[in-house]
């Protein structure tokens, strides 16, 4: 503190939002929360441009016939290789084509591991299939990569790809003759999408992994500066959609983006975010700001973080992301009986795309990595403005603390709370940072606050300073808090240590997991009441302030650390999460007890998964159908939750059970505190 | 006789004595009916003041999307050549390779125009600094003379206080400076400190300074050694254009300004009569879209009356008379020894024969 600053001055500030606390909890929320989703308004967007200059996109003319003869010969011989063999992928077929282009081809063999021990255990095995196009005047030091998954014809849950089998296979013919390769080409194509891709990238980065093993590689390129993932079917292509969400959030370079959507545009193909349709006026200024363009765009933008959220790449692009790689899929929809894109325009498109591609002198590392799309021609930089609603709530907890912990209340959590007041996003980031620093320390040297405290006790304010029912500092909580970490850290690792330790019950993988993330859960919720037994007074008496205090801090930091690597996740645990977690406090009402702890249990992290079951198959015909498939869906959602944290290095469960959930127990304890009826 | 274009050393100095003789020859010689006709040919001839045109062109930029700057920079060059400055007189700066870029569809070649007329990147391009040698170091050390003693002859700027000296520079540009390669930059005041101390060493007589970047006003704004003029592609705050992409190639091919300040030198031949004026006017604004911009108080001759090829051509004005003007003789103190055919063989007689040492001295064998 400095000798200079004027103390009366800070206190004034203090008193006041002490004082008004409550009001600007609940104003700060709802602020934060309509000014996030007012980003999908058109006014307060931008337009999409170029930051990379050496892109270019466009400028250069077609040098494709005007007919890909080729594409179509391959894509029909393509049909009948498939229906000869329904199950299998054409990896063989498209091996002999590449070979008789002329092109270096290879094949890598590779087996997935199943990370649980499970009555079925199958190895999955399968292959890629690789051709190199060196470039002729350069020295293989970068590479670009058009990646397409194999997909047998009777596959159900996805589309085919066999159109940008055929297209990748024209285009390599064409490519093979031109002279102005700057980087060589891999055309890569993947046996079970996502495995084989991943697969891939680790045998071509020489990375190990426990679970894919994969052959190693018989011929590299350089470092891959960008890929283009395509998932077309045969036929019938009504409009493109382009993915983003890569892995655990992560995005692909704007640029990117705006480079695949300008030349769809260019050759007046349709392209579109998530299957939403936008409108012109909406795209290209002053008449996109009506209510139903608003809609469309917020549509728009909150399926795009529904799907970042999640964490789990939407296409096979995802995985090359993990590698710094940018990428993104451009999948083609089919509709039949209507106006459909005809595959030399899509041999257009994406011989464009490389053109420019071709022109990159370094790594794309101009415009954005974190961004929001509440269409595909704008954007919203989203370390900015979301960076400040988000701070908005965890200010709000922040709040908390002050007004619940009145006790442990020094001068510097108000300080940081009145520069927390101060709304800029360009410090916002930092600002946050030092605010919970602050109050982390205040927090943490309680002995040495309230020190303090008692001398300013006076100055700081006339509140009713509520007397905590047994305040014995930090250490009565922290039995509450080793065994809300504990649980976490069982919460985490407990379901792949009960699928090696459980006698073999013959049930599927998925139920195991569910069951034993229940089982878990269940005996996690009990855990206040089991405290309150081990004491001699039957009652859990401690400082439940201090508990809540620290409780929020930690939230807090979750949510802020979160936002740096998925805003969606963390903007939509936010949402949900604080409301209740601000609200939450011991009672001698036990109506609003009960009523607590309902709500408390809503959001609980399995809770959640459950919601996001029941959205994600909202539209069905019965109610109780909906539930049986939301069931399903959760079931699904935690299975590949778990594998994908181990084939992957996917993050979303270790975040809902090793940080979320902890968190959440501290706050579940909180109703279970007695305290004295008034 | 001719007139001597002076370009030995030797008589730089007592210049302006040879063209006082030369008027009173012409004076004298002339019939005084003949004088009103002649005055015109000698005010011509008396003009401009300089014995020598140099060329110091340079392309700032590297990367392919860049293209149009060594499009810009090698059509310069080509007219500059064209219209007679030798390429012994030329400091061609071009930072990158763009006819061995893989990316370029036509290896060897650069072209200037999407119809692909001139090869700006023909046989006999002499390129003195490439790649990363143009640099804001050798640029300014190419102007002022400060080389290091290795540099060879053609890398050096061996201008004289009668020497008119064209600078041409392109490239990626902002309020007050010049962006060289992706490193480093030439700022105004810079490049006006770099003319005066040029103008104080009497490295040139007149200078012009074509400038073709963003703001390129910018650059000649800190301008105060005499004798120059400047004409700059746009004003600060503006935005140069390129004129057209090359859709074979994929990228803008050259710049709005240039292409037409060449559209104009097209038709300039050597013994051109076109003035300065004229080509500092050559890009309207409907045509280039940015302002050209022009600096002529520090000139000191009107642009009306100066020729273009004062500063574009090697053009040196040479009258044939018939009369024998008998110039004062210059006085050495050096003594030259000279020799005819018989006492030569003498002289050659008393010379120490030079001979290559033994690579392997007897002696120690």
């Amino acid at each position: 503190m400095g000798i200079l600053t004027d103390e009366t001055q800070r206190n004034r500030l203090i008193s006041l939002l002490v004082k008004y606390c409550n009001k600007l909890c609940a104003l700060l929320y709802v602020v934060g929360l309509i000014g996030f989703l007012a980003q999908a308004y058109q006014p307060l967007n931008a337009g999409t441009y170029f930051s990379e200059n050496a892109l270019l996109p466009g400028l250069v003319e077609t040098e494709l016939p005007n007919t890909l003869l080729s594409a179509l010969t391959y894509r029909s011989e393509l049909e009948e290789a498939m229906k000869k063999e329904l199950s299998s992928s054409p990896n063989k077929w498209v091996y002999e084509k590449f070979k008789n282009i002329g092109l270096e081809t290879y094949a890598q063999n590779f087996s997935v591991i199943y990370p649980f021990r499970s009555f079925n255990k199958k190895v999955v095995s399968g292959e890629n299939v690789y051709a190199i196009l060196r470039a002729r005047r350069a020295a293989s030091t970068e590479a670009l990569v058009l990646s397409v998954p194999l997909r047998p014809l009777n596959d159900k849950d996805n589309t085919g790809t066999g159109g940008g089998i055929a297209l990748a296979l024209g285009l390599a013919q064409e490519f093979k003759r031109k002279p102005y390769w700057s980087k060589d080409i891999i055309f890569l194509f993947t046996e079970f999408d996502h495995l084989g891709a991943m697969a891939w990238l680790d045998s071509y980065h020489q990375t190990e992994s426990k679970f894919i093993v994969g052959n190693d590689l018989e011929a590299r390129s350089g470092p891959i500066i960008a890929a283009l993932n395509l998932e077309l079917p045969l036929n019938n292509v009504k409009y493109f959609n382009v993915k983003v969400e890569g892995l655990n959030g992560q995005l692909p370079n704007l640029d990117l983006v705006n480079l695949v959507v300008r030349l769809c545009r260019r050759e007046r193909a349709q392209v579109r975010l998530h299957n939403c349709l936008e409108d012109k006026s909406y795209i290209y200024s002053e008449n996109g700001d009506s209510f139903d363009d608003y809609k469309k765009a917020l549509t728009t933008m909150l399926k795009m973080m529904w799907h970042q959220a999640s964490g789990t790449p939407t296409g096979n692009h995802g995985w090359f992301q993990k590698f710094h790689i940018e990428s993104v899929t451009l999948e083609g929809v089919v509709k039949k009986r209507s106006y459909t894109i005809d595959i030399n325009t899509t041999a257009r498109i994406i011989e464009g795309v490389f053109r420019s591609l071709n022109n990159l002198l370094e790594r794309f590392h101009q415009s954005f990595f974190f961004y929001l799309l509440p269409s595909t021609s704008r954007y919203k930089y989203s370390l900015t403005w979301y960076g400040i609603t988000l701070w908005v709530s965890a200010n709000e907890s922040s709040k908390e603390v002050k007004s619940e912990g009145n006790e442990e209340k020094s001068e510097k959590v108000a300080s940081a709370e009145g520069q927390g007041d101060e709304q800029s996003s360009t410090e916002e980031k930092t600002k946050e940072k030092t605010e919970e620093e602050n109050i982390e320390t205040a927090e943490c040297i309680p002995e040495v606050s309230q020190d303090v405290n008692v001398i300013k006790k006076e100055t700081v304010t006339d509140d009713a300073v509520e007397e905590s029912l047994a305040g014995k500092g930090l250490i009565s909580i922290v039995p509450v808090m080793l065994v809300a970490m504990m649980l976490g850290w069982m919460a985490s690792q407990g379901p792949e240590l009960l699928t090696h330790i459980m006698p073999n019950f013959r049930i599927q993988t998925e139920d195991m997991l569910l069951f034993s993330l229940l089982a878990i859960f269940m005996s996690a919720l009990a855990y206040p009441k089991l405290m309150k037994n081990k004491g001699s007074s039957n009652i859990l008496s401690l400082d439940w302030q201090l508990l809540k205090s620290v409780a929020l801090i930690l939230q807090t930091l979750t949510f802020a650390s979160l936002a740096l690597f998925n805003i969606s996740l963390s903007f939509f645990l936010t949402a949900v999460m604080v409301p209740v977690t601000v609200v939450v406090r011991p009672s001698a009402n036990k109506c609003f007890r009960w009523l607590q702890m309902f709500a408390l249990l809503l959001i609980s992290p399995l809770s959640l998964m459950y919601i996001v079951g029941l959205i994600s198959s909202w539209p069905k015909s019965s109610a109780f159908e909906l539930f049986l498939s939301a069931y399903d869906s959760c079931k699904l959602l935690i299975y590949l939750g778990v594998t994908d944290t181990h084939l992957f290095n996917a993050w979303t469960e270790t975040v809902m059970t090793a940080c979320i959930f902890p968190v959440w127990l501290l706050f579940w304890a909180l109703p279970w505190i007695d305290v004295p009826s008034p | 006789m001719a007139a001597s274009n002076g370009h030995e050393k030797v008589n730089t100095g007592p210049a302006n004595m040879l063209y006082f003789t030369i008027t009173i020859a012409f004076l004298v010689v002339f019939q005084p009916k003949a004088v009103s006709s002649n005055q015109e040919k000698v005010e011509e001839f008396f003009k401009s003041d300089h014995t020598n045109n140099w060329a110091v062109l340079v392309d700032t930029s590297r990367f392919w999307f860049n293209y149009r700057h060594v499009a810009n920079v090698l059509s310069i060059y080509r007219s500059v050549k064209r219209l007679g400055i030798p390429d012994s007189q030329i400091i061609l700066m071009v930072a990158d390779d763009m006819a061995c870029n893989p990316r370029n569809p036509r290896p060897a070649t650069v072209f200037n125009n999407a119809n692909q007329h001139i090869n700006v990147y023909g046989d006999d391009v002499e390129v003195d600094y490439r790649g990363y040698e143009v640099t804001v170091e050798n640029f300014i050390r190419v102007l002022t003379g400060r080389l290091p003693p290795s540099t060879p002859r053609s890398k050096r700027l061996l201008s004289d206080e009668r020497s008119n000296i064209l600078v041409y520079m392109t490239g990626h540009g902002g309020d007050g400076f010049l962006k060289f390669q992706d490193a480093e930059e030439v700022s105004s005041v810079e490049l006006a400190d770099a003319f005066e101390q040029m103008w104080q060493k009497q490295r040139y007589h007149e200078l012009f300074f074509m400038i073709d970047t963003c703001q390129a006003e910018s650059m000649f704004q800190k301008f105060y050694s005499p004798n120059i003029l400047a004409v700059a592609s746009s004003r600060v705050g503006e935005d140069s254009l390129s004129h057209h992409v090359d859709p074979a190639l994929g990228v803008y091919v050259i710049d709005r300004y240039t292409y037409y300040a060449l559209e104009f030198l097209e038709t300039v031949k050597p013994g051109s009569k076109q003035t300065m004026s004229r080509f500092l006017k050559v890009c309207p604004k409907d045509k280039c879209i940015s302002t050209v911009s022009t600096r002529i108080d520090l000139f000191r001759r009107n642009t009306t009356d100066t020729l273009l090829t004062d500063f574009f051509g090697g053009v040196r004005n040479v009258e044939l008379l018939t009369e024998t003007i008998s110039l004062k003789k210059k006085e050495t103190n050096v003594k030259q020894e000279t020799c005819s055919k018989d006492s030569c063989q003498k002289l050659d007689a008393n010379k120490k024969k030079f001979t290559f040492p033994d690579q392997f001295p007897k002696i120690y064998f």
